[in-house]
């Protein structure tokens, strides 16, 4: 692999208290780096800790154990300002339930997430917001609410807007989770078709076929890498 | 315990916020009510209960002397209860140097046999000694004296004399010494007598049997049984049955009632709003019970045994306070009217009424929630997510697009609620428009008061006790340095007697008689007209003295007496201002009555401002060589301040109900602002996804929350136009008897306007901490 590293996890526990309960480690020492371009699949059977890793690397939330480190610096070292600031700029989300802000119409979500991280310079901004909609192929729906569109439209406005402010790392949870098998092949070209543009993007997904298709592979099982595959064939 | 409690209490408990937001909202709805319909029981009984511990008397008749043997016979006279004897001798108290106040000074028959007008001992003696004299206490701020100090006394003939205080009284029956700038006193016969004011005592007090119609029947009894024994009847008065001050208490009252329908439905609207929200997250639970079979009666069962077991202790502890309120409001009610509060008890059914609208109004207004929530069909409730998905944009004003996509996701966000949006903005609203109510009103009044006293022109007003010699007064008071004018009027106090109008009190009243080019009193007729230079038994009266006598309508005959000299007249005009209840003649008329011309009982004074305390106690001193004393004497700044003090009241109801609004309002916000952002709590956690910082948030919640207070600004200055309106309208034409303008005060809404951003602050922080706190990851899975 030649690919620098962009995401470096190192001992990564994460402990969840549970009301009445043991607590409960949904990650167990979880060493493993994530490159600055490709796609990576995360698999695992439900409850394994797929999504707990998915939001460390996104810095949604912080381990309870071990450092998350990007390009040499410890997400630990940031404040929830700097985290907001660092996950605004680096890093899009997609969510399996596409999550657009339903007051709001598509351009406006899109315009939205540039107006809070304020990269792209303001006149650029509507123009951008068209181009990437016209990427994912929702342009005409940019003056819609979200809740006229159906839900491959819905994810693929919502794949736009985490792109808004061209973000090295996209991650998506289970973004097919929700969707019939047509919008989920037109997504699952989409996110592959990124990864090839110089971006990491890291999915978890059940697809086996998406997962197949991955650069990398990472399986867990009760909060461990059981498997981290690399396809020689992307190289 | 019934599953169906299990239910509600395991939710209740789940939801502990919310929870106790809704009871928050019951409780201080119930408290609000609890606060106005107790004071308004309590007052309503106490008043006219602590009025009636005087013995007031029915009729007063102005004989020579009235002596033992004459009260025996008169107590035995059909219809009659009891009789005593008193005197009023209206004299001066100084109470600094040179600085000279009314002083009532009472005769009194016997201290340890008090039969009509009677007083209760608090302190000191009962009966003071020979030489000493009672204080009431109301007095004694005015005359900054204890037991066992003097107090230096001036009465009519000119002696002076100073008089032990040993004891304190307290009559209810009697306007508040403090608030008319004046002192009472009792003593006995003998003291008068020492004072060379005679020992007569030559008023016959009666108190009757039943109402004000029989009252008139059995005094002219008695006047004439006294006229057939030899007794000559000067005068017959009957007074009025009420405290001196009760308009305004029929104001207060009636504020209070508009108050308390205000807190009812302000309740109800916040109480509405959380039991909405409440019942909106439970409707996938819903969905669940019906899918395992529960009927909607079930399902309604559950959820109203969930908002009583809110209800319940949030109404009891509502009305707790509630009822601590009424007692402090009431007592200080009383203490304004000098009434003792005897008992603070509040009857157990108001306090049932209480409990049945604190559990009703939860109750109704949760009707409808759950009512729609059991209605749902199985499959929609399993998939709602608690909060709507708006179909529209719907913006209302599209200047907002312009502050900003934040600003317009806060606006969008702030209707999707709209039956909360309209609840929170009306309870805010309503508490702004109390607000600025209490502010406008403050300002009408006084710019009506000083509107009146700037008609008048003086800022000297004294009514001699006895009128003397026009020109010689005059004559001393025009050459002293400072004074701009100085008029001397007819005047006195006269005694209404039937005439042709059988519903007259037959008190007695002041009559005015300025010249006719007067430069002091530039009143505008309301009705009628002035009355005319060369006609004999014109009148004018004012509002006030209309309020007390209400026959004295244009048109109404009524006889006039002073002394022993008495004259019809007919009323012709009618005039509202901010004195006395008073009548106003014209000299002609005056000088028939009094039966000599060239008398002045009314002297009036322009000075320049700041020397009228000064050139009062120098006046003085002119009426006082010219053979009379002040039986009122009014300088302009004490008379506003008087004006003033008498509004106290009404303003720290006002106030009051003001700031009882306010917090209602701000509680509204506050749940509001925490419901909303509660509901988006996802939406939160995905806005910071994709980059929002923490003060991105703070910002967009803060501008939902100031997006709503400035439509409360607006919305309240709208309200309080109306509100205003009504209120100056009831405190003018009931409190005053006057019609106040209307004044919309910029300071009410700028006040307003800082204090709802302040509000708003406070209102958003919880919110805001709560949905920075949350990690993103777990805000996302919410719901
Ligand atoms: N906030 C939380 N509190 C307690 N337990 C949690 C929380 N989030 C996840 N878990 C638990 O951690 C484990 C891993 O969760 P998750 O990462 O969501 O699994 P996956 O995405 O692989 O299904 C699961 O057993 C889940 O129940
Ligand atoms: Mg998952």
């Amino acid at each position: 692999m030649s690919d620098p590293e962009l995401i470096e996890l190192r001992d990564i526990s994460k402990r969840y208290d549970r009301p009445g309960g043991p607590s409960f480690d949904a990650l167990k020492a979880v060493t493993c780096t994530i490159s600055a371009s490709g796609l990576t699949a995360v698999v695992g059977r439900s409850g394994s800790g797929k999504s707990t890793l998915l939001h460390l690397i996104a810095g949604l939330d912080r381990p309870s154990a071990g450092s998350v480190a990007v390009s040499g610096v410890s997400l630990g070292s940031l404040g929830e300002d700097g985290l907001a600031k660092w996950r605004g700029a680096e890093v899009g989300v997609v969510f399996q339930f596409f999550q657009l802000l339903p007051t709001l119409t598509v351009l406006e979500n899109l315009l939205l997430a540039m107006d809070f991280v304020g990269s792209v310079p303001a006149r650029d901004r509507r123009s951008r917001a068209l181009a990437l909609l016209d990427r994912v192929g929702v342009a005409d729906q940019a003056n819609k609410l979200p809740g006229a569109l159906s839900g491959g439209q819905q994810q693929r406005a919502a794949i736009a807007r985490a792109l808004a402010n061209d973000p090295q790392l996209l991650v998506a949870d289970e973004p097919t989770g929700n969707l019939d098998t047509d919008s989920a092949a037109t997504v699952t070209d989409l996110l592959t078709a990124l990864a090839g543009d110089g971006r990491s993007v890291v999915v978890v997904t059940h697809d086996e076929g998406f997962a197949a298709r991955a650069d990398r592979l990472i399986r867990l099982s009760d909060g461990m890498i059981v498997e981290d595959t690399a396809k020689a064939m992307s190289q | 315990m019934s599953p169906y409690i299990q239910k509600a209490a395991r939710d209740l408990a789940a939801q502990p916020g919310r929870a106790l937001l809704v009871c928050l909202a019951i409780a201080l709805g119930a408290a609000a009510l609890t606060v106005a319909v107790a004071a308004r029981s309590v007052l309503l009984r106490e008043i006219p209960a602590s009025f009636d511990t005087a013995d007031p008397p029915a009729a007063v008749f102005r004989l020579e002397d009235v002596d033992e043997q004459l009260l025996d016979r008169v107590r035995a006279l059909p219809g009659v209860v009891d009789a005593d004897a008193r005197r009023l001798v209206r004299a001066r108290v100084e109470v600094a140097p040179a600085d000279w106040r009314t002083l009532l000074l009472f005769g009194v028959r016997d201290f340890a046999d008090l039969r009509v007008s009677s007083f209760e001992k608090l302190a000191g003696q009962a009966s003071p000694a020979r030489g000493a004299v009672l204080v009431e206490r109301s007095g004694l701020p005015v005359l900054g004296v204890g037991i066992g100090d003097e107090i230096a006394v001036r009465v009519p003939a000119g002696a002076s004399a100073t008089l032990p205080v040993q004891g304190i009284v307290h009559d209810p029956a009697l306007a508040p010494g403090w608030q008319d700038n004046a002192a009472y006193a009792y003593a006995s016969r003998e003291t008068l007598a020492d004072l060379g004011l005679g020992s007569h005592l030559d008023e016959l007090r009666i108190t009757v049997n039943g109402n004000r119609s029989d009252t008139a029947v059995v005094a002219d009894d008695v006047a004439g049984w006294l006229s057939r024994n030899g007794y000559e009847v000067f005068r017959v008065e009957i007074p009025p049955r009420r405290h001196p001050h009760a308009d305004h208490m029929a104001t207060m009252l009636l504020l209070l009632s508009v108050f308390s329908g205000l807190a009812l439905l302000l309740s109800g609207a916040l109480a509405a709003s959380v039991t909405a929200a409440l019942l909106a997250r439970q409707a996938r639970q819903i969905g669940i019970m019906k899918a395992i079979g529960a009927r909607s009666r079930d399902i309604a069962s559950i959820y109203l045994a969930m908002i009583v077991v809110l209800a319940l202790p949030a109404t009891a502890l509502g009305m707790g306070a509630g009822l601590f309120g009424a007692r402090a409001f009431s007592g200080f009610a009383g203490r304004q009217l000098n009434l003792d509060i005897a008992s603070y008890a509040v009857g157990a059914p108001t306090l049932l009424a209480i409990v049945c609208a604190g559990l009703a109004v939860p109750l109704l207004a949760a009707a409808l929630p759950i009512a729609r929530a059991v209605r749902m069909p199985v499959q929609k409730a399993l998939q709602n997510p608690g909060i709507a998905v708006p179909r529209a944009k719907g913006d209302v004003l599209p200047l907002v697009g312009r502050l900003g996509r934040p600003a317009v996701l806060a606006v969008r966000n702030s209707f999707r609620r709209p039956a909360r949006l309209w609840l929170t903005l009306f309870a805010l609203a309503l508490g702004g428009a109390a607000l600025m109510t209490a502010g406008n009103v403050h300002v009408s009044l006084i710019a009506a008061v000083d509107r009146s006293l700037e008609r008048r022109g003086d800022n000297i007003d004294i009514r001699l006790l006895k009128p003397v010699n026009a020109a010689g007064i005059l004559a001393g008071v025009r050459t002293m340095p400072g004074v701009a004018h100085a008029e001397a009027w007819g005047g006195a106090l006269v005694a209404l007697s039937a005439g042709q109008s059988p519903g007259l009190s037959r008190g007695r009243y002041g009559l005015l008689a300025p010249p006719p080019d007067t430069a002091l009193l530039d009143v505008p007729i309301v009705e009628g007209r002035w009355p005319a230079s060369d006609a004999i038994g014109e009148l004018v009266v004012n509002r006030n003295l209309q309020a007390i006598e209400p026959a004295l309508v244009v048109g109404g005959e009524v006889r006039l007496a002073l002394g022993q000299r008495s004259l019809s007249a007919r009323v012709v005009g009618v005039i509202e201002e901010v004195a006395e209840p008073s009548l106003y003649t014209n000299p002609g008329t005056f000088a028939a009555l009094a039966g000599t011309e060239g008398l002045a009982g009314v002297i009036r004074v322009t000075t320049e401002p700041g020397g009228e305390a000064r050139l009062a106690s120098e006046i003085e001193e002119v009426i006082v060589e010219a053979g009379s004393i002040p039986a009122l004497l009014f300088t302009r700044p004490a008379l506003r301040q008087a004006m003033v003090d008498h509004f106290a009241i009404l303003l720290a109801l006002l106030s009051a109900a003001a700031l009882a609004a306010i917090v209602v309002g701000g509680l509204s916000l506050a749940v509001s602002m925490g419901l909303n952002v509660l509901e988006r709590t996802r939406e939160i956690g995905v806005i910071r996804a994709i980059g929002a910082r923490p003060a991105a948030v703070r910002k967009l919640i803060l501008m939902e929350g100031y997006a709503i207070a400035c439509a409360s600004v607006l919305l309240g200055g709208f309200l309080s136009v109306p509100l205003s309106a009504a209120v100056t309208y009831i405190v003018g034409h009931h409190g005053l008897h006057l019609t106040l303008p209307l004044v919309l005060s910029a300071t009410g809404v700028i006040v307003w306007s800082v204090l709802v951003i302040i509000l708003t602050l406070i209102a958003c922080i919880g919110s805001v901490r709560r949905a920075i706190k949350m990690p993103v990851c777990q805000a996302i899975a919410y719901g």
